[in-house]
This record gives structure tokens, sequence and C-alpha cells, in this order.
């Protein structure tokens, strides 16, 4: 087959792809690798243009085994995603510095499809979708140019590849929607060593914080049955924080399937919820959940319902997710006497200086809403202030409290859920987020983490339910109905600004942030949009797609005709193009052979290697009968061929031509 | 222009291919990432492609001549032949061969072939054994443009040619001793026998120039010979006393390559077989074409062989 060496072209497009690939990649694979590869690329590059030299095969083989082994230190295994990964990037890299047969070519080029897929494994976005698209047609290209052994510039072949791509385009729709779909029960790979973003599980003073100065999306929702709530209602609830570890340090408690809830009178709320990769056990859902659902049959077996209405995955999720939750505003339920007792719980190293001011604050009501309006009281008496940068030095509740009286969400569901508590009022922290940009082109509510938010519920025996109490509601009512934004800046330089707008026109007085605010949410609707697409593709939707079609689950094998009885149309097609393609011969060069057949019966025929100027000398002089004849033909041919005529000219002499042909008959040659 | 064949496999590297099909849509399916599925499904869409391609890329080509230049036993055979397109749209990397031998263009040894145009290729071969041959099939073939399947097909040609015996013997050229008829004398072109200079003229053969004269200092001339030079040789199958009779055929094309070389009349003698003396490349042809075929039986027509 072919055995030369690359050429320079070629080779040059290879340097691209590997580097396009890698890109991609850099992210996630060790910062070593990346440095290494890029080595490897710049000296290719340099051994291309420059002159340099490649590393001998001993070198080359000691860098692979190098990097191999500092895989294996760096990830402990060689086996996984993303070992797997670490090495094909490093062997495309260090392929480069080989001097390239074909055969390690195809097998860079292969190689480039596995790494484009690990990168497909790790984000489904729109915009991996338009890469995936552009480093595909550079590969087809490549390939191309491979085979064409073309000494022109390689560019010459993104044309057929082009047209490679649009010719493959039915076939590759038609797999997408009739391939079948696996149900995902088959096998299912766990993820270790993954990046996790978010909360962890438990509050620590600082941790909304954090997330706060990032607005990442989180996910995003659609609400799909029951009136959506207000902006002040628009809780979402992530998880339940029983056990307070000290006054502002709180976590989940253990597990054991806690309370059950009572539906009331209010009415059903469901949502559908997209969920990006958190790479942790997080569901998030509208207070107050009563239900999670998930599109995917076989993620529903790993749903862990936690019982304080709160739901988790039993394992990490690190893939875009997309679930119906459905819930209700309120719910009743009953507290058991230990669940009462674990909800009374404070920790021992409380100071009595909290003790004291709970004992005050008290004031002799046993009423729970009262009490906790004696907590949010003291919170305004005392001139306490939201704001992200609390300052606190030792993090603890007194400080808090007593010294700084400036904090965030978190610092005042930790101390407003103690204070409760040394009151005796069943109390606990909710975190989760609250609000969410809605998006004007897509009709979906997005979370995003500066939405991030902490709350908290106090049980309410009478009403048999638990309530959710905001304390910062009470501090900072702009933080709910400015929505997340608020939390951009520092709230001390808020003062005054009671809109969306002129909170906007405060993040930027241009009035640029409101702009990039309607860009971003048109970029997030499509993205959104695609995502919803290609997360809803899957098993059942295909088959209720199939069924939609009036193919019903017994009927496939129909499916399967008509899917046979469709290419074999495409193919038809497919050739008849291509036959066309044939028949519309030059009409010039047409009617040339058709007069040189004219021979053949009176033994004289072309050969291959003579020209017209040849064979006619020779026609001539074995008939000199007809030389006239033939003198005129050629005559007519020879200027239609080379003398420069314009359109007009060119039909006539075309139209004399093939009439000349026509009437043209050979006599029969004697010797 | 009759419907032919066209063959079409997968190669290894479509093995290979079909391989990462298969892995990337498991992955796909275990991480039910329709992106990924995405992804195989368009590999497997171009390779259908591909495939078509492959196979489009011979339909239209034609092999219009083949011509072989006779040639000795042992010394190389040149073959030459044209590709031709019929298509509107280019050919690429199309290879084709004759058995194992790879016939190539000066510069490139897989080409393009642009739309309606020809290619002239050619192939060098040695063959060992003298005798008539005949080619009948040219087999043309691509991986274009995927490399992921090797389409193949046989054309049709016919090419007969003689490879003449190996030049081979020890004995020197037998004294002339025929007397040349007027007819035969008229066809040869120069004698042996010089007669003086004449002034050079273009289209004058190179061989007749005086080139020591020319060295000397003097300008070219041109050696006439005497016309009536009236002697040719005999080369005479059964003067030969070797036992083997390869070896004696090898040495009568011996003596007619010296005899050509040097423009000497001569005859041939074969057991049965009398060619009158004569001179030039027509009488050479005739005389080599009589000891290649001598003794094969009709002159049987194969087709040759390779190393």
């Amino acid at each position: 087959m072919i055995t030369k060496p690359l050429d320079k072209n070629t080779t040059a497009l290879l340097i691209c792809l590997v580097g396009f690939n890698l890109i991609a990649h850099t992210a996630s694979i060790p910062i070593w690798l990346t440095a290494f590869s890029g080595i490897f690329i710049v000296w290719r590059a340099y051994y291309l243009y420059k002159g340099w030299a490649l590393p001998s095969r001993l070198i080359t083989g000691a860098l692979a085994l190098t990097g191999v082994a500092l895989i294996f230190a760096e990830y402990k295994t060689l086996l996984g995603l993303e070992p797997a990964t670490a090495i094909l990037a490093y062997v495309a890299a260090l392929k480069l510095l080989e001097t390239m047969s074909y055969r390690d070519t195809m097998l860079v080029l292969f190689n480039c499809y596995f790494l484009l897929m690990a990168h497909l494994l790790g984000s489904q976005s729109l915009l991996s979708t338009i890469y995936m698209g552009l480093d595909l047609l550079l590969i087809t290209a490549i390939i191309f140019h491979l085979h064409k052994r073309d000494r022109r510039t390689s560019v010459r072949s993104f044309r057929p590849a082009m047209k490679m791509l649009f010719l493959a385009l039915p076939v590759w729709m038609l797999l997408f929607v009739a391939f079948p779909r696996f149900s995902t029960e088959l096998f299912r790979i766990t993820k270790e060593n993954a990046p996790s973003t978010g909360f962890s599980d438990n509050l620590a003073p600082g941790q909304v914080e954090q997330l706060v100065n990032s607005d990442e999306p989180v996910f995003r929702v659609r609400f799909i049955k029951g009136e959506a709530p207000n902006n002040l209602d628009l809780y979402w609830r992530g998880a339940v924080l029983t056990i307070a570890e000290d006054g502002l340090r709180w976590s989940k408690r253990p597990d054991f399937g806690g309370s059950r809830l009572q539906k009331d009178d209010s009415a059903t709320i469901d949502q559908e919820i997209t969920l990006e990769p958190l790479h942790q056990k997080w569901l998030f859902a509208l207070d107050v959940p009563a239900g999670i659902q998930f599109q995917e049959d076989g993620y529903n077996r790993l749903l862990r319902d936690r019982g304080d209405a709160f739901f988790e995955t039993k394992e990490n999720i690190h893939s875009r997710l997309l679930y119906t939750a459905s819930s209700r505003l309120h719910f009743r339920t009953n507290l058991s006497e230990s669940e009462r007792a674990m909800n009374l719980q404070v920790p021992k190293t409380l100071s009595p200086l909290v003790l004291a001011l709970a004992e005050r604050l008290r004031q002799n009501t046993a009423n729970e809403l009262e009490l906790s309006r004696h907590v949010l009281d003291f919170y305004a008496r005392e001139n306490f202030r939201y704001t992200k940068l609390p300052g606190l030095q030792r993090g603890d509740l007194d400080e808090f409290l007593f010294e700084k009286k400036r904090g965030f969400c978190e610092h005042y569901a930790a101390s407003y859920a103690i204070l409760m508590r040394l009151m005796k009022v069943p109390a606990r922290v909710v975190i989760g987020f609250q609000g969410g940009l809605p998006n004007e082109f897509g009709s979906y509510l997005l979370v995003r983490s500066l939405e991030a938010h902490a709350w908290a519920e106090i049980f309410v025996e009478a009403e048999h339910r638990w309530i959710r109490v905001d304390p910062t509601a009470t501090i900072a009512p702009l933080r709910l109905t400015l929505g997340g934004d608020y939390n951009r800046i520092d709230p001390t330089s808020l003062a005054g600004i009671t809109s969306k707008e002129e909170l906007h026109r405060l993040l930027d007085g241009a009035g640029w942030f409101h702009f990039q605010l309607r860009i971003n949410s048109f970029l997030d609707s499509v993205t959104t949009s695609w995502n919803s697409f290609m997360l809803k593709y899957d098993y059942d939707f295909q088959i209720s797609l199939l069924e939609r079609l009036g193919l019903e689950k017994g009927g496939r094998l129909i499916l399967f005709i008509w899917i046979a009885v469709g290419a074999v149309i495409f193919f038809i097609g497919l050739q008849w193009s291509l036959r066309r393609k044939a028949l519309r011969e030059d009409p010039i060069l047409q009617y040339y052979h058709v007069f040189c057949r004219k021979f053949e019966s009176a033994g004289l025929s072309r050969r291959a290697t003579e020209g017209p100027v040849d064979f006619s000398n020779r026609l001539i002089s074995a008939l000199p009968g007809q030389a006239q004849e033939i003198k005129n033909v050629f005559g007519e041919f020879l200027s239609l061929r080379y003398q420069n005529l314009n359109a007009k000219e060119s039909k006539a002499h075309l139209k004399d031509f093939k009439n000349l042909v026509r009437n043209f008959k050979a006599r029969r040659f004697r010797t | 222009m009759k419907k032919q064949k066209i063959y079409i496999i997968p190669t290894k590297f479509g093995m290979i291919y079909i391989v990462c099909i298969v892995v990337i849509l498991l992955v796909g399916a275990a991480y039910a990432n329709n992106l990924v599925n995405l992804l195989a499904f368009f590999m497997l869409s171009i390779a259908f492609i591909g495939m078509v391609q492959t196979h489009n890329n011979l339909k239209f080509v034609r092999v219009q001549l083949c011509h072989v230049d006779p040639g000795f036993a042992g010394t190389q055979i040149i073959l030459h032949t044209v590709l031709e397109n019929h298509a509107n749209d280019p050919r690429f990397g199309i290879d084709s061969r004759i058995k194992e031998l790879k016939l190539s263009h000066d510069y490139e040894n897989i080409l393009p072939l642009p739309g309606h145009a020809t290619l002239k290729l050619k192939g060098a071969y040695t063959v060992e054994k003298r005798g008539q041959y005949r080619l009948k099939r040219v087999k043309i073939s691509t991986v274009y443009p995927l490399g992921l399947f090797y389409a193949w097909n046989w054309l049709p040609i016919d090419a007969g040619y003689f490879v003449y015996p190996k030049i081979d013997g020890v004995l020197p050229l037998p004294p002339p001793k025929i007397e040349l008829t007027e007819s035969s004398r008229a066809r040869s072109m120069g004698g042996d026998d010089f007669s003086g200079h004449r002034k050079y003229q273009g289209g004058d053969s190179s061989r007749h120039i005086d080139w020591k004269a020319y060295a000397r200092g003097r300008p070219l001339m041109i050696k006439e010979f005497k016309e009536g030079a009236p002697h040719a040789l005999l080369l005479d199958w059964h003067s030969l006393s070797m036992a083997d009779p390869e070896k004696k055929l090898s040495q009568l094309a011996m003596w007619i390559d010296l005899a050509r070389q040097r423009q000497i009349p001569y005859a041939l003698q074969l057991p049965g077989i009398f060619i009158p003396p004569s001179l030039g490349p027509h009488h050479d042809q005739v005389c080599l074409e009589k000891l290649a075929i001598y003794g094969i039986e009709g002159g049987e027509k194969h087709d040759h062989q390779t190393a």
C-alpha cells in the first residue's frame, strides 16, 4: 500500500490536529503532561520547518515509558477513563516525534477519535458539539489528504471532506434516530477523583459565601404542572442539617428514614429539573418536595429519600441529570419523640453568653412563632448587617452574635436555629438555593451558583408542620426581591436600591451588565434546548418517537424494513448522481471519440498516445480519397478544443462538428 | 462500455476502525452519552459513504492501451500503458499493477488522474525465459478516500510481446560470405567499406560522424561507406557446435545484436527457417522473434511471470 513517509502538508495538518485535540483536555490531564505534549508538538513543528533533528527511537521509547510511569504515579492506576485519556493524549503527541509512516498516521488519527470521545464524556454542551464538528472535519480532511497523495496544498482536501460530511448527514441522522439504544441498566461506570463543586456535606462558615462568587449554572427548572410560586417562595431545597456540631457548624443527621409527610390542601407543583454535573449526591427541588422521578429509569434505583423531605443519589453523579420533582408548598407531619429530641440538641460548647441571650429572648412565651419573632427582632434591633465578608476571626457563634454582628445567610440561619433550639423549639438548617433567573428565551428558570442560600425551619406543634423561617428576609429583604445578583457586590454599598434595574445599573453604569445578562440568557437557552434534546433522546424517547410515527413496539421489523428501503433508495440516488456525472461528458470529446471509432471498421484505430494531428496525418495517408472530409472534421475539432472561442461561436462550431461527424462514413481500406 | 465488476473489501485499518466504532458505541451506552453515540454514528456513516466513494473511484477508469517493448531475456522489459478517466471529476490514489508489478508514472507512484484525462504509466521488469507472451489484464486498485476499504478491478488488455533469447556466447561474428542480391542491397542503408567524407547535414545518423576528425578540430564530417559492399553475414544455427539449443539461440541473439550495432547485413539460418540477408530494425525484429519462439510449439502464448 502506501509506504512513503508523510509529506509536509499532511504533517502540518496532523500537528494541528493533535494540538486541537489536546486543547480540549488541558483542564483534565496533569499539567506536566500538557507541558510535555506541547514540547513534542513544537519539536515536530521545528523539525518540519527549521530542520531540527528528531530524537532517536531509544529516546522516544524512554519517553514513552517515563510518561506511562508518571501517569501511573499520578492516578495510581492505568485503568479507568482519566488515566486512559492521559495515555492516549501522551501517545498522540509522542508519536509525532517519530518519522510518521502511513500506519502511524492512521493510528494517530484513530487515537484522535478516542480523545474526542473522552472529551465528550466530560461535556455534552453545545460548545462541545461544535468542537466535535470541527474536529471531525479536520480528521476527515487529513484522511482524505493522506490517501489523495496530491502534492498540492492540503487545504484542497477540506472541500471533499466537507462534501463527504454532507453526504453522510442523512445516514448519520438516520442512525441517531433509529439505532437501537440500550436501556442503561446494562452497565454503569462510576468515576473516581472527579472534581466536585458546590456544597459539601455539611455547613461550615464561609461555605455558601464561596459559592455565591460564581455564576456557574447549577440547574435549570421548567414548571410543568401547577403554578410557579412567586419569587419570594422560590426556595430550592438541597439538604437538611439537623446536627449542630458547634454554633455555626452543622451537618446532616445519619440516615434513618425519618418522618413521613402528609398531604394538605396545597396544590402540587411539578418541575422538570436539569442538574449540571456536580460530581456529588445532591438533588435540588422546590421546597417542599414529595417525590423525585428520573428521566432515565436506570437512575431511579440510585434515588435515596433522606426523610426530612430531601433527596439524594446513592452515588456521585458525573453526568447531566434530568428529573421531575413533585412539590407542595406545605406538608403536614408529626415529630416523634426521638426526632424532637434530635431537633432540640445543642452543642455542649455554647458559651454562657448565648444561653443568657436565649433566656432573655424567650420572655415567658411558648408560642413558636412569637419566639421566632423575638429572635428576628433581636437581629434588627442590634443592627445586624448582611454581608458576604463578615470578617470573623475565630469563626464562632459568640464572635458573630456579640462582636461583629455582620454575617451571611449561613450565619443567620445557623445562629437562628441554635437560639430557637435553646428556647425549646425544634429547629434545623436547610441549605439550597433561593431565587433564579427567568430565561426570557426559553421559559425556564436558571439557578446559578450565586443563588446559593441557607435558611432555617422550625416545627410548629399546633399546625403539625415545619415552617420555613428565613432570617435573611428580615436582615436583607433585598436579597430575596433582587435575587442572586444581589450577592455580586458587597451589600453595604447597596443602600437605597429597590429594583433589579437599579441593581443592574449599579453593577455596571453603562448598562452593559443588563445587555450581557440578556446575551447570556439567550446563549443559555440555546445550550439548554440542545442539552435537553441530548438528554431526553434515550431508549424511552426513541420508543415513544417510533410509536408516534405509527410503529408499535412489535412493529420494529417494519421499521427496519423501512430503513432498508430508505438505504437502498439513498444508495441508488448516490449512484445515480455519480452516473449522471459521467454521462455529462464533454460533448466535443464525445463526438471526437465517435468519429475515431468510425475508422475501426476500416482497420484504423487511434492509438491512445496518438494526438489528433498525428492521427489525422495517418488517416489521410491511408485514405487519400477522403482527405478533405477528414481535414474538415479535424479542423473543427482542433478549433473547438484549442481556440479561444466565445460561447456563441463555440455553439455554432459544435453544431457543425456534430453534423460533420454524423455524416462521415469511412470507406473500406484496401491494400 | 462493458459493465465491469469492481470488488471491495475492508482493509486492515478498516477492521481496526470497525473495532473503534464498537468500542465507542459501548462507551456511549455505558455512560448514556448521546454525543458519544453521535460520534460513533458519524464514524459509521462516513465509513459507509467512504465505501461508496472508494468503489466509485474506480468507475469510469479504463486502460486505453498496453504496449510492451520487446527485450532480451534477463534484461529489463518496459511496459507502457495509459489510464483514462472517463468521468468529470478527478480520480485519486489509483494503483495499477500487472501481477505484482506496480506501474508508475515518472514522478509519483500513486497519482491523481484528472477528469477526462489520460495518464501514461510505465513498468519495467525482467523475464528469464524467452518466448512469446501475452498480457491479458491490468489490476487497478484504490483505498481512496478513507483507506478503510480496498477496491479493485481487472481491466482487460491485450498486449502480446516477445522476449528474445538471452544474449550470451563467446564466438565472434562469422566472416561475411553471402553475395547480396540487388533487392536486398537496395534495402541496406550503408556498407562496410569506407569511401570518403562529406559534410554533416541535419538528420544524419550520429553513428556515421567522424568523431576522431571532429576531435582534431575539423568540422563535423560524415563518413561515407561504399554502397557496393556486396557481402552479408550468414548467422547459421548449423555452424554452432554447442549441445544446448538455448546456448545456440543465445549465441545467435548475440550475433544479431552485434550485427545490428555494426550495421552489417545478415541472414539467419535456423533449422527449417531461412531469413534472407537484410538490414534494419524490421529485419532485426523478425529474426529475433524467430529466435524467441524457436522450438516453442505454435508460438505458445501465456501470461508472463515476473519475479
